[in-house]
């Protein structure tokens, strides 16, 4: 029990309490630009964790092979095949979100939670807190883009996953899924999470 | 050559082989899918142009003239009817649209010399916008059936499709646009146009020798 305790706590931490997006802005990128969907934000999610989560365990695996001069290479290259991977995968379950996601698959590379994540975690520690860690991370990643997703869809297109939600009448708010739509849903995200962090603190 | 230099370069050496190594494994693996995704991708767009369609059979470019072929990815597509009658001859043409590339499947009739509707089938478009070219339903039935004649002597279209004018009597090729998305909209006529310029006159040879 000892030792799974502090596996749960870097899942949870991730999560909420070192939220990456919401205490430190990373991320950014690809939260404002595939967020004007509920479905292009799960699968954003998904694929970001995937590659966090298998980039944290080879670099952990590797990390006394790799010298500190050129860790950055390795870093990267690990992450680049790993995105590769996820890019290939989501063509084969659905090239209908692989189109809608666009240039964004490929732009996980240089996601600065998973470049960080092996910089400052994983290159230090074993396999399992690192992944852990990863899960946590991207779990936090995750909810936040997810949130973005449901608030930019279901005011900004009135509908859920594609499906619609109110009548014919409903006037959509386009704004919402349009680029600068993100940033104003990103700024009231901001707002809850520090009067909720503050209250519960 | 040093040691430390040696390590640099073993380092990114074993990593640059794992990463080639589980690279090739996923590849190997999807890629028959994805290629039966696009296929299938491509097939739906067809049925959805045209509803009618039984069986699709590809067409191949050769010596100026488009032949039968089984082979994959063929450049042109016949879509056929239960009878075996051909309905239409499908192409796709890409070209610039408000932002990114678009791609539109074209269906042509050589023989009335018509349209037979459109498909984007890629496009990055402003959502809630531009976007509406995918979806307004209104402006996409005006590709069904519209007379598109090529003149061989000219070698022009003789009516390229162009934004209707409000107020005007409808002319030959003229198309409604859709209001907020006219950028998108003349980006669909103008990719029309350039696939038409290249297709036609080398599907009207494959329709009229038969």
């Amino acid at each position: 029990m000892e030792k799974e305790a502090p596996s749960l706590d870097l899942i949870l931490k991730g999560l909420w309490k070192e939220n990456p997006v919401f205490v430190q802005l990373l991320g950014m990128c690809p939260l404002l630009a595939v967020s004007n969907s509920v479905k292009n934000a799960l699968s954003m999610g998904l694929a970001t964790t995937f590659v966090l989560v298998f980039s944290a365990a080879l670099v952990s695996l590797l990390k006394r092979l790799i010298p500190k001069e050129v860790r950055m290479g390795c870093y990267i290259l690990i992450i680049a095949s790993f995105v590769t991977i996820a890019e290939y995968v989501m063509q084969a379950i659905s090239l209908e979100i692989h189109r809608s996601l666009g240039a964004f698959t490929s732009l996980i590379v240089v996601n600065c939670i998973i470049l960080g994540q092996a910089e400052s975690f994983s290159s230090k520690h074993k396999l399992l807190p690192s992944v852990a860690h990863a899960l946590g991370r991207g779990a936090g990643f995750s909810l936040a883009i997810l949130c973005m997703g449901i608030i930019r869809e279901v005011v900004g297109k009135g509908s859920f996953f594609e499906i619609p939600l109110f009548g014919e009448q409903y006037q959509a708010w386009t704004l919402l899924i349009l680029p600068s739509g993100g940033f104003f849903v990103l700024a009231l995200l901001l707002m809850l999470y520090e009067t909720f962090s503050k209250e519960s603190g | 050559m040093n040691h430390k230099s040696l390590k640099m370069m073993g380092s990114l050496t074993l990593i640059s082989t794992i990463s080639a190594f589980l690279l090739q494994m996923v590849v190997l693996y999807t890629q028959p899918i994805i290629a039966k995704n696009q296929a299938l991708y491509l097939k739906q767009a067809i049925y959805e142009i045209l509803p009618n369609t039984a069986s699709v059979q590809g067409y191949r470019l050769q010596e100026g003239r488009f032949i039968r072929s089984d082979l994959p990815n063929p450049s042109v597509f016949a879509a056929l009817d239960a009878q075996k009658k051909t309905l239409a001859f499908l192409f796709q043409w890409q070209g610039q649209g408000y932002q990114e590339l678009m791609k539109i499947l074209v269906a042509y009739d050589p023989v009335s010399k018509k349209l037979q509707g459109i498909k984007v089938l890629e496009s990055k478009e402003t959502p809630g916008l531009g976007e509406r070219i995918l979806t307004d339903q209104a402006f996409l039935a005006q590709f069904q059936g519209l007379a598109m004649p090529f003149n061989q002597e000219r070698q022009e279209l003789r009516h390229p499709l162009q934004l209707a004018l409000r107020g005007k009597p409808k002319q030959p090729g003229r198309i409604d646009g859709i209001t907020g998305a006219t950028i998108s909209s003349k980006a669909v006529l103008r990719i029309v146009n350039q696939g038409a310029r290249y297709y036609f006159p080398l599907l009207q040879k494959t329709g009229g020798g038969k």
